[in-house]
């Protein structure tokens, strides 16, 4: 229960900086997905980096990186 | 012609070309038919009847008069109704654009128009593309099933015989999830193959534009006419010596035994055609729906930030909640996701070394029950979006080429999808081996019950 209204107030702060209006039981909805969904997210650290091998990120389609690779 | 709207596109084209069909004859057969289908399969937002016959007497006087433009010339074909049409209502699916007259074309319509084609109308769309019910339309197949989506008034509509040829769009799977629950053929380019401009953006990096109909030649005739590079001529190749690569891992993890069932037994008839099949390994593909989610929703939070701060109450509740949830993502979650599309587009690099297509389902499952919204596996459920989306993702991230075609059915008479993959750039070589299954096939000869028994044309199809 405390992370739960925990979340609900960093909605409520950080909708208000970015000038969002959410009323109460939007925040109520929001709550559980925001934190489902920031709980998924924690797969993605899977890339990052023991040492010094960066993936970089891309942005979107490279034709130029299947272009070099193909021969 | 006593049916013309069972003819593909291909077979009206060589008709209208050599002046043996009429385009005001073929445009009245669709019309007729979206009159006495469309109170039911609910694909159109706007028929464009007086517009269209106009475009049609014009095709004919062109042809007749010896200035025929192509294959597309006279050809009736429908457009997703979140891609502008000068003149015409452009409304998403939304409240929010309910209004909205677009004072010039798409660049994909221009180029319809331009090769000669008819629009005959706008179809449906999910709410701003951004899920893949596509309410109210309904599967010609089963009209208690959905159609998938977004696309699903373009897939609908071909499926009923309403039309010839479609354009939809693709971020999470939205041209092919729609052709696989509808039984038709959708192509999503190479990123950025066919022009953006003037579709209403989800997801710029993952917004697709492409075509469907309901033969792979159809589909080539289309692309080729919002492309600068042929591909209809490398139809004719036969496959023999191309590479099929399957990958084990997560394109058949949680999928529906007769999907599996089917999609395998597609693969075993393109090996039957010659060609040599190869497991792929793609380790990171498994996070593809994670990061597409990291991506998508800021990117489509963004592409909204206006509306939402001053119209958030015309959005449906769903879509209003994915927005809002877009808002809060984390900058470092989506430079990670950024970071998987990286490793995920290197694997597929490395695969394509070895194979020339990969072969997975389109969907986990067929089309589900209107109203559906959970699909139980085993032990756990999954949400329909998620389901439908999840073998999706992994080409819109990458930027490859991937098309679906029908290839069975289940044992509830649904169409299932096979999903074909291929490198950047070569359309071409998907397209000649779906042809080559699709001509050695009949999965997409068959016509949905509601075609055989519903308007004036009662007989079955070819």
């Amino acid at each position: 229960l405390k992370n739960s209204l925990d979340v609900r107030d960093v909605i409520r702060r950080a909708a208000k900086m970015a000038g969002l209006s959410l009323d109460d039981d939007r925040i109520d909805e929001l709550g559980p997905l925001v934190e489902e969904l920031t709980s998924q997210f924690e797969a993605l650290r899977r890339l990052d980096p023991d040492g010094v091998e960066q993936v970089e990120p891309a942005f979107g389609f490279r034709p130029s990186a299947w272009t070099n690779q193909s021969s | 012609v006593d049916q013309p709207i069972e003819l593909t596109l291909a077979q009206a084209a060589g008709l209208l070309a050599d002046r043996t069909l009429s385009v005001v004859d073929l445009l009245q057969a669709h019309l007729d038919r979206i009159h006495a289908l469309d109170d039911r399969v609910k694909a159109f937002v706007t028929v464009l009847e007086d517009q269209a016959m106009a475009e049609a007497q014009t095709a004919e006087a062109e042809i007749e008069a010896g200035r025929h433009r192509g294959p597309l010339h006279g050809i009736p074909v429908v457009i997703k109704d979140l891609i502008a049409t000068a003149g015409v209502r452009t409304t998403a699916g939304s409240r929010i654009l309910e209004d909205w007259v677009p004072d010039r074309d798409a660049t994909v319509v221009r180029k319809l128009k331009d090769a000669g084609a008819v629009i005959v109308g706008k179809v449906t769309t999910h709410e701003f593309a951004a899920s893949v019910f596509t309410p109210p339309t309904r599967n010609p197949w089963g009209l208690d099933h959905i159609p998938g989506g977004s696309s699903g008034g373009s897939a609908a509509a071909l499926a009923a015989h309403m039309c010839m040829g479609a354009i939809g769009t693709d971020t999470a799977g939205s041209i092919r999830i729609p052709s696989s629950l509808c039984g038709v053929v959708g192509l999503k380019p190479t990123y950025d193959v066919v022009s953006r401009r003037g579709v209403v953006p989800l997801s710029w990096s993952l917004d697709h534009v492409g075509p469907m109909a309901r033969t792979v030649e159809d589909v080539a005739l289309l692309l080729d006419a919002l492309t600068q590079n042929p591909t209809q001529p490398s139809l004719r190749e036969r496959p023999t010596g191309l590479r099929v690569g399957i990958p084990h891992d997560f394109f058949f993890d949680d999928v529906d035994e007769d999907v599996t069932a089917a999609v395998l037994a597609a693969i075993d008839h393109l090996s039957s055609l010659g060609m040599d099949r190869r497991e792929v390994t793609l380790p990171t593909v498994n996070l593809a729906p994670i990061a597409g989610e990291a991506i998508l929703l800021p990117e489509s939070s963004t592409y909204h930030a206006r509306w939402l701060r001053t119209r958030p109450q015309d959005y449906g509740r769903h879509v209003r909640t994915l927005l809002e949830l877009g808002e809060f993502v984390l900058a470092t979650d989506y430079l990670r996701a950024q970071r998987v599309r990286t490793a995920i587009a290197e694997e597929f690099s490395r695969a394509f070394e070895t194979v020339d297509v990969i072969a997975a389902p389109t969907t986990p499952v067929v089309a589900t029950g209107y109203g559906q919204r959970r699909i139980p596996w085993g032990g756990r459920e999954e949400s329909v979006l998620s389901a439908l989306c999840r073998l999706n993702y992994p080409a819109n991230l990458a930027g490859l080429p991937a098309l679906s075609l029908p290839c069975g059915f289940s044992r509830t008479g649904l169409p299932i999808g096979l999903q074909l993959m291929a490198r950047p750039f070569d359309e071409a070589t998907l397209l000649r081996v779906a042809h080559a299954y699709e001509q050695t096939t009949t999965w997409h000869a068959r016509t949905p019950p509601l075609s055989r028994s519903t308007g004036p044309h009662s007989e079955p199809g070819r």
